[in-house]
């Protein structure tokens, strides 16, 4: 008996001008338009708009991705399953057989025109597969064992992730199978001792690192940059140093900011990684208070309507898919954020929609894409 | 068959979701979970940017902002007719920003071969900059206008090469009294530390001698500078901030005349030419009402455009040891026997003191009947003489005599009133005491052994009295005794400046006469030491030779001091026109000779540049 992989269809219906969630999209909208100029602005010294115009070309293209999540037939989608699955453990694994590095990490593919990052398709990826299944049991997550078998398969491409190294994408997976178990209807207080678990193992490996030598699939680097959040004494010149610049910078931005591209920490290049992972600095400085409270306001509300959608979808896939994607992007909201205003750890999370990376504005939008698409095919057609 | 996995999949019946009121209440959850995290980002975000937001803004400004100090340009020091002595002219120096390792041994090697250089000279100084590239490395100092104009014409095959233009200090006159106005150099670590140079830092260029070390406070000038905004490697931007313009420093303007400064040191330089044992020569001429220095010549000097430009060790050190350079400015710090010039102190200390009248004669048989081994330089006596006669031919026998009737300690009381044995207060670092011989002082110098009794020994009473023995003065001294003499006993505290004049010609500073001591001379005392004088430089004085024709007539003595060490120091003091005295000079070669032929047609010339008399005698 031979399978053939059918692949998800889609098709264009009019319930979608209805129903279609446009806050989601006019959040996106704003988002998309605020990382051009943040990019812009963090890349003045890049002669000819160089990142603009690829940052423009990007969004464009991520456009399309969030058109086609949003009229992809997502059952099919998450039907994929296993090959989904299968198809994202061979990526990340190619990633170390032709992957390219920066900065000694090795994360992409290198595809001409711009470098592919695997990880990033991988946590969209690892959501679809964790609907698929949550679907194909007959009933939620309930045991401790169920939990575990969750975040069992979520291990692999995890740790193919921190191999790279990159310990926050591997997080991220966490997360997202937290998110999805939560949506998956798994019970609360077990889910909250599964995460205590977690975390006071965490700890003590960490521990037994410092004061019995253990050793961690960890860098070095990687265990300095959690510890300088409780201890900024500590590894000073190195993750804590943009740390700090990145601190002075958003300060420095007071009520109304300095104003686009007039951020002086920004333009003189002060803080590393300004137009990536610490874009939010940028916005900081330039901004204020005032326009960090937007952007965050921005990301807000695009996250309640994901839980909205979330909460009114149709399918159990459908919940699934859309509480897997609000956590995926409050994670990389938060642990961002929180480490460009010294919060939290310094890893490679880029800031969704925001921070310049081809990759992970794609994925990112066609993962809203999703939340739409669920959000819209909940209506039935009514005639 | 061929089944899909979407086939497989949709057989199979839909699951059913959580029960919507379970799921409404994991959205409110989800929500509060999602309102907790964003508050700590806000609350995080309202404790930098509203609560510390003015700190963090301070340090983003220190960050990305220098002060670059413009320097202020040095004050100028000019004569009393405003002829300019010391100043400062542009200096082109070649700077570059090593930036790019690969592109900058292109670079360098062009620029080498443009100004025709040894490019591994240029690669070393890249080398000492190691470690300092956010700042512009010096490459070349103090271009010719040639090498500037080929710098400037090839600008875009060396990229990063630029032109500064820096101050540098000037001497126009080149030796002229060098020693007197001192010359410019980088701050020492000593002078780093000391008080005095409290607010400088390290390179700064500071007054090493002279005046320009004396006045340096009004020198200098207040620097100003500007905000540059770097980036964060600490390279400038090019963007400059507000800024505050140096304020220039201040001009001196001295009392000396520049051109009888030339012709002191002219007439020097021929003596030390003609006298080869000669080490050194020192003039100097105060004007008698004023204290004010109109020349002090200390020869041989040292050319300050030299030190300025960078001078090798080796070259230094040949020009010192062979002495043709001299850093010490003499006048005010060599200390010297005064010899027979020390007679008109004795004059008038005898002539105050009652010791001796105008009229009273003593016979001079060429050696003192009380201790016959001290003759007179002419060996067959005086004769009869007086007074004026015994200062006009320096007797020797007359004055030991005098200091016979006077004792040490009464003739050091009038040295001391006329300036002796002490600092003038002259405004120039480095003035030597000298020494007033005294019995207290003899007593002194017996319990540190330097001499073999406690009491001074009625010799050296009797020496004392015509400044053979102990007298250690300063020619700058010497002067001020013969001002003293001119200006009626009143005695002026000489000065270098004579006012402090700001960029714009305002007067800063005026430095009016000063009268340091009023000896209250009755005018029969003072009329009569003058008398003696006067003949000094009439017939039969020691000094006619040097004088019998000029129109102005002039008061003197001379002196001739022994020097155990070697030749005799030749001395003459004086001053002119004798009715109504305008200047006094003291005149000193030290290990000359005779002060008659050597230190007095020195004077002659100073006074003929002064009375602008007309060379009468083909010299």
């Amino acid at each position: 008996m031979r399978q053939t992989i059918e692949l998800p269809t889609g098709h264009f219906d009019r319930r979608v001008v209805k129903y279609l969630d446009y806050y989601i999209v006019g959040c996106v909208v704003i988002l998309y338009l605020l990382s051009l100029a943040l990019i812009d602005s963090a890349t003045r010294d890049v002669p000819g708009h160089y990142y603009l115009k690829k940052q423009g070309l990007l969004v464009s293209l991520a456009a399309a991705a969030l058109a086609t999540g949003t009229f992809i037939n997502l059952d099919d989608l998450v039907a994929l399953g296993w090959y989904l699955y299968g198809g994202n453990m061979l990526m990340l694994a190619a990633v170390f057989v032709v992957g390219k590095s920066v900065m000694g990490s090795t994360r992409w593919i290198s595809l001409g025109v711009f470098d592919f990052q695997p990880s990033e398709v991988a946590k969209l990826a690892t959501i679809l597969f964790l609907a698929y299944m949550a679907d194909r049991r007959e009933r939620a997550p309930r045991t401790f064992w169920d939990l575990a078998l969750f975040y069992a398969v979520c291990a692999p491409p995890a740790v193919l992730i921190l191999l790279q190294p990159d310990l926050g994408t591997a997080l991220v997976l966490f997360a997202v199978a937290t998110g999805c178990l939560y949506f998956a209807g798994a019970p609360e207080k077990l889910l909250v001792k599964f995460l205590a678990i977690v975390a006071a193992t965490g700890v003590c490996l960490l521990l037994l690192h410092f004061y019995a030598g253990l050793k961690l699939p960890l860098e070095e680097y990687q265990i300095n940059r959690i510890l300088s959040v409780f201890d900024p004494q500590r590894d000073p010149l190195g993750s804590r140093y943009q740390v700090n610049q990145s601190m002075i910078a958003i300060g420095s931005g007071t009520w109304w900011g300095k104003g686009l591209a007039k951020g002086t920490q920004n333009r003189l290049g002060f803080i590393p990684e300004q137009h990536t992972d610490f874009i939010f600095s940028v916005a900081g400085e330039e901004l204020g208070f005032t326009g960090s409270i937007a952007i965050l306001s921005c990301y807000g509300l695009l996250l309640y309507r994901c839980i909205l959608a979330a909460s009114r979808a149709p399918t159990r896939r459908g919940t699934i898919v859309a509480g897997g994607v609000f956590s995926m992007l409050l994670f990389h909201v938060f642990v961002n954020v929180g480490m460009t205003i010294g919060i939290m750890p310094v890893t490679g999370v880029p800031l969704p929609f925001l921070s310049y990376g081809g990759s992970a504005l794609i994925v990112n939008s066609f993962a809203i894409g999703l939340v739409l698409n669920v959000g819209w095919t909940r209506q039935k057609i009514l005639f | 068959m061929r089944r899909s996995v979407r086939t497989i999949y949709q057989d199979r019946e839909e699951k059913t979701n959580l029960p919507a009121r379970e799921l409404d209440r994991r959205r409110k959850i989800a929500a509060l979970v999602l309102f907790f995290l964003l508050a700590i980002l806000v609350g995080q975000l309202f404790n930098l940017q509203v609560v510390k937001g003015e700190k963090f803004l301070e340090l983003s400004k220190r960050n990305c902002l220098m002060i670059t100090p413009i320097p202020a340009p040095r004050g100028e020091i000019v004569d009393r007719d405003g002829e300019v002595l010391v100043t400062s002219r542009p200096s082109y120096n070649v700077l570059y920003w090593y930036v790019n390792p690969s592109e900058a041994e292109q670079t360098l090697d062009r620029l080498a071969e443009i100004l025709g250089m040894d490019p591994s000279v240029l690669q070393r100084r890249i080398r000492d900059y190691s470690g300092r590239y956010f700042e512009p490395i010096l490459l070349v100092k103090d271009l010719s206008p040639e090498q500037c104009v080929k710098v400037a014409e090839h600008a875009p095959e060396i990229p990063g090469v630029f032109i500064d233009v820096q101050p540098v200090r000037y001497y126009p006159g080149g030796t002229l009294a060098a020693p007197v106005l001192g010359y410019v150099g980088e701050i020492s670590s000593s002078q780093l530390k000391s008080e005095r140079f409290k607010g400088y830092k390290i390179g700064d260029i500071v007054g090493q001698e002279g005046l320009e070390s004396y006045y340096e406070p009004y020198l200098k000038g207040t620097p100003g500078g500007y905000q540059v905004e770097v980036d964060y490697r600490g390279r400038p931007t090019g963007n400059v901030g507000p800024g505050v313009p140096p304020e220039p420093g201040k001009t001196l303007v001295l009392e000396m005349s520049a051109s009888l400064q030339r012709v002191c040191e002219e007439a020097l330089t021929q003596v030390l030419q003609k006298k080869p044992k000669a080490k050194a020569g020192v003039a100097v001429v105060i004007d008698v009402k004023t204290g004010g220095i109109l020349a002090m010549a200390s020869v041989p000097g040292f050319d300050p455009n030299r030190l300025i430009q960078g001078i090798s060790y080796r070259e230094l050190t040949e020009v010192l040891s062979t002495g043709q350079w001299r850093f010490l400015n003499l006048a005010i710090s060599g200390l010297y026997p005064p010899g027979s010039c020390f007679k008109v102190v004795t004059a008038v200390a005898a002539l105050q003191e009652g010791a001796v009248t105008p009229g009273e004669t003593f016979v001079c048989k060429g050696y003192h009947p009380m201790a016959p081994t001290l003759g007179c330089w002419q060996k067959q006596g005086h004769g009869r003489v007086n007074l004026e006669d015994a200062l006009g031919q320096s007797c020797n026998v007359f004055f030991y005599e005098l200091g016979r009737r006077l004792g040490t300690d009464t003739i050091a009381k009038y040295a001391l009133q006329m300036g002796l044995g002490q600092k003038t207060g002259v405004d120039l670092f480095g003035e030597a005491m000298g020494t007033v011989p005294t019995s207290a002082w003899k007593e002194k110098a017996y319990s540190e052994g330097r001499v073999s009794e406690p009491e001074l020994l009625l010799s050296e009473h009797m020496m004392v009295a015509m400044g053979q023995v102990f007298h250690m003065y300063t020619p700058l001294q010497m002067a001020i005794v013969a001002q003293t003499i001119a200006n009626d006993g009143v005695r002026m505290k000489p000065r270098m400046v004579k006012a402090i004049v700001d960029a714009d010609g305002r007067t800063v500073k005026e430095f009016p006469p000063e009268v340091a001591e009023n000896m209250n001379l009755p005018a029969q005392v003072i009329d009569e030491v003058k008398r003696g004088m006067l003949k000094v430089t009439q017939k039969g004085g020691t000094a006619y030779w040097s004088f019998y024709d000029f129109p102005v007539p002039v008061a003197g003595k001379t002196g001739t001091a022994e020097n155990p060490l070697g030749e005799t120091h030749a001395w003459f003091i004086g001053f002119a026109p004798y009715e109504s005295p305008e200047i006094a000079v003291a005149v000193l070669i030290d290990q000359g000779g005779g002060g008659s032929e050597v230190a007095a047609p020195v004077a002659r010339a100073i006074f003929q540049e002064y009375f602008k008399v007309t060379p009468l005698r083909g010299r």
